[in-house]
């Protein structure tokens, strides 16, 4: 079982993760908001966009509710999405024009964040990731 | 030209998005040292330049800022 451990800065942004989506113009290191609250993975519209993905016929519409009002997006299938040393291979996202505001590329959500054994020890500003 | 220190991008291009055509990271993912390319204090103008630059070419994508999320996404997502 694949276990990799993640000790984030000392500051009081929220949590980040590395990671790298591979698109069909290029690849792109990345940070992403480790977000335990959020149901599903988001990725920021641009984003998707700068790295050659449009909805197709696969894709759904989706909307989420919040305080900042209704959002509306579309699913995309990611060739690639890798968090940490953990690689994903045509993984189902959502893609919303999150506000530019909250300066984020986008999320991970229950949806992948369900697919680990996950320790975290915030005192100690430490994760670790074991993929069941 | 000489790749710079992350620490040292983050005090040049304070609040910026900063997009590397070269970089280093360490076993995480984690840039620790980067050639920088381009930047812009805007998410949507900065996209909106890399769609049309940098064909084809591999990049890593930082904000240089402090990123503040509000407790919003912490809703479900339902088919619109």
């Amino acid at each position: 079982m694949k276990v990799e451990s993640y000790t984030y800065p000392d500051s009081d942004d929220v949590i980040s993760l590395p990671g790298k989506i591979s698109g069909p113009l290029r690849s792109q290191n990345v940070l992403l908001v480790f977000d335990p609250g959020a149901y599903r993975t988001i990725i920021k519209t641009s984003l998707t966009d700068a790295l050659g993905y449009q909805a197709g016929a696969e894709s759904k519409k989706v909307a989420t509710s919040s305080v900042i009002g209704k959002e509306y997006g579309y699913t995309l299938k990611l060739q690639k999405l890798s968090i940490l040393g953990f690689a994903f291979a045509d993984i189902e996202v959502a893609s919303f024009d999150l506000p530019e505001k909250y300066a984020i590329d986008g999320l991970i959500g229950l949806d992948l964040l369900k697919k680990f054994e996950i320790l975290w020890r915030h005192k100690d500003r430490f994760l670790e990731f074991r993929l069941l | 030209m000489e790749m710079k220190p992350w620490k040292k991008i983050k005090q040049e291009y304070k609040d910026q998005w900063v997009a590397m055509t070269e970089w280093e990271e360490d076993e995480h993912g984690d840039v620790t040292k980067g050639y920088v390319a381009y930047t812009n204090p805007s998410q949507n103008a900065f996209y909106e330049y890399l769609k049309g630059h940098f064909p084809k070419k591999d990049l890593a994508v930082r904000f240089t800022g402090k990123v503040r999320v509000p407790l919003l996404f912490g809703t479900a997502i339902e088919e619109a």
